[in-house]
């Protein structure tokens, strides 16, 4: 472009050139001719016309260079209004007031055009990474994210707002949807609470959602946090889901626990206190009255002593903090240990008690005090729900890689829809026979708890007025 | 004599309370299960009724609600023992169960005596 306008400019001096100094010859010819002395006036006069010749054709060319300069421009512009390509908006070889006008523009234009280029690339580099690690992180989080409208109008869902939402259609599909109408077509079953708060104002809010009547049938959180525009207006909503069925299962586990273990704690001690009170302010007691208050006082006492001990005992194994030592053992003379402490109660009930423990049994490499007590929480129930003149087994046998220990009994047994919740903190059947009989449903939760911890298993077999048997597992060679 | 219809599972309690309130001049009728006292309650009218909230069978708040329907004490006055006193205040007002008194376990033998006295003061006791 450059090159064409310097031919051309050339091409227009050589021409410019050439008119001057024919306007000069034929000037001077014609001052000769009129005044043909030699005179200085003659000769001045010929200067004169010969300057004014020279003024003319640099007037000529000035004007020459300026329409030069204009014609280029024009050609730029119209090749600019072809392509829409700055690249085509280039300096012109021209001094003039119009081609320096022009060349400023174009260096600014250039400058302009490199700052945006340079932000172009920059951004584009960022975005590029940014964007696309965006997009991967949202899609594999596990929590739902949705960015809506202020009128809750999907702009964007992931795949695992899909998923929890339980709701169908894929995420294109969900675009311009509206976010009330697509969760309530999932039938929460507390939706209608929500739902009418759900688009107001824009304060960052969450509630729960809950699938059915039971925590187990599926909780999610629901939150809404405001989406910032660029003035700092709420241009939309970022929404997130996520499941917290196992956290609110977890979080009523502990409050019923809690309520049950208030309750145990609270019946000896309401026994105590009554008993106590009364021998404070009744007068003229019987002595074996008096006496036999203070028996209850101690024993109840006792009790409080024995749940609380048990509660820490829970406590600590679930909480995995109760050390286990584990150890290899002998499991005859571990069995022997056993019957020894469980002897005095069977004689004083007047029952049958056998022991048969294969003899090929030989160690268990596990913590022997915790399967002692374990077996004696068994033995002990086995002996409290058997009546007198009924029979208590312990049979222990050597399996490929464990060692089995049942213990049997002819008591009052368990009912059927009883017996999946034995093995559940605090519960005691609800058999009026067992009402007379002490116990806090702590026994079974603890020897469970012992199999879990040496990765073993407790399986309890029973038939109502016939008998039960409870069956402890433990892998031989513990990898504790 | 005023009779009194006891309802309480823990064998010590109820031991206790029989006790105390023979000895403040109560004919007592001592059940051990939620179930037994309904029964008794059904048989034969008493004067007031002193009951435990939880117990097998059946709670204090199902006996009252069956009493209530039908009976010869439908209109006796009754005393409810729980160690959650407020969440079954609530939920008597909510089924809307006429209870004369919730005693709070842990309680003062002593001072429920002196209020069941007063919740029959009309009657002998």
């Amino acid at each position: 472009m450059i090159t064409r306008d310097i031919n051309q400019i050339y091409r227009d001096g050589l021409a410019t050139l050439l008119i001057i100094g024919l306007s000069l010859l034929s000037l001077g010819f014609v001052v000769a001719q009129w005044r043909p002395d030699h005179t200085l006036s003659s000769y001045l006069t010929l200067a004169l016309v010969m300057a004014a010749g020279l003024v003319v054709s640099l007037g000529v060319q000035r004007l020459s260079y300026a329409m030069r300069a204009a014609e280029a421009l024009s050609s730029r512009l119209s090749s600019f209004e072809q392509s829409s390509k700055l690249e085509t908006l280039t300096p012109i070889f021209d001094a003039g007031a119009v081609g320096r006008g022009w060349n400023s523009l174009v260096e600014l234009l250039g400058k302009q055009q490199l700052d945006q280029r340079v932000e172009r690339r920059v951004a584009d580099a960022v975005g590029n990474v940014s964007g696309e690690r965006f997009a991967r992180a949202l899609r594999s989080i596990s929590d739902g994210l949705v960015i809506s409208d202020r009128y809750g109008r999907f702009n964007y869902a992931n795949p695992a707002w899909l998923s929890l939402s339980g709701g169908s259609g894929t995420a294109e599909e969900l675009i311009g949807q509206s976010l009330t109408e697509h969760l309530a077509a999932n039938g929460y079953r507390n939706w209608e609470q929500v739902c009418s708060a759900l688009l107001e104002g824009t304060r960052p809010v969450s509630w729960e959602l809950r699938f059915g009547e039971a925590t187990a049938d599926g909780v999610l959180q629901l939150s809404r946090l405001p989406l910032e525009g660029r003035m700092h207006e709420t241009e939309g909503f970022v929404w997130s889901l996520r499941n917290i069925t196992q956290n609110t299962l977890a979080q009523e586990a502990h409050e019923s626990f809690l309520a049950a273990a208030t309750h145990e704690l609270r019946t000896p001690l309401t026994n105590i206190k009554a008993y106590s009170e009364s021998l404070l302010d009744m007068e003229e007691i019987p002595r074996a009255q008096q006496q036999e208050f203070f028996n209850v006082i101690h024993s109840e006492a006792e009790r409080l002593g024995r749940l609380l001990n048990q509660l820490l005992d829970i406590q600590q194994l679930e909480a995995g903090s109760m050390t286990v030592d584990t150890a290899t053992f002998d499991v005859q003379r571990m069995l022997q240990e056993v019957q020894l402490h469980i002897q005095p109660l069977i004689t004083e009930k007047q029952l049958n008690f056998t022991c048969r423990i294969a003899p090929d049994i030989k160690t268990l490499q596990a913590d022997k005090e915790k399967v002692i007590s374990c077996l004696l929480n068994l033995l002990g129930n086995a002996i409290k729900y058997t009546n007198q003149g009924g029979e208590i087994n312990l049979v222990a046998e050597q399996q490929e890689s464990a060692v089995s220990i049942a213990v049997e009994d002819t008591g009052i047994g368990i009912a059927e829809d009883q017996l999946p919740h034995v093995f559940d903190r605090f519960y005691r059947c609800q058999d009026e026979r067992v009402t007379d009989i002490e116990g806090n449903g702590l026994g079974l939760a603890f020897a469970m708890e012992v199999a879990r911890l040496h990765h073993g298993e407790l399986h309890v077999e029973s038939q109502l007025n016939v008998g039960s048997r409870f069956i402890l597992r433990l892998p031989l060679g513990s990898n504790l | 004599m005023c009779k009194i219809l006891v309802a309480e599972d823990s064998f010590a309690l109820a031991n206790l309370l029989s006790f105390v309130l023979k000895n403040a001049g109560f004919d007592v009728d001592v059940h051990r299960t939620g179930l037994l006292a309904y029964e008794a309650a059904c048989r034969q009218p008493y004067d007031i009724l002193l009951l435990d909230q939880q117990m097998p069978k059946m709670t204090g708040l199902e006996i009252i609600e069956a009493i209530r329907a039908a009976g010869p004490n439908s209109d006796t006055p009754v005393f409810l023992c729980t160690a959650k006193s407020h969440e079954i205040s609530l939920e008597a007002k909510r089924v809307g169960l006429a209870i004369s008194a919730i005693i709070h376990k842990p309680f003062s033998p002593k001072d429920l005596v002196i209020q069941l006295k007063n919740a029959v003061q009309p009657l002998k006791v």
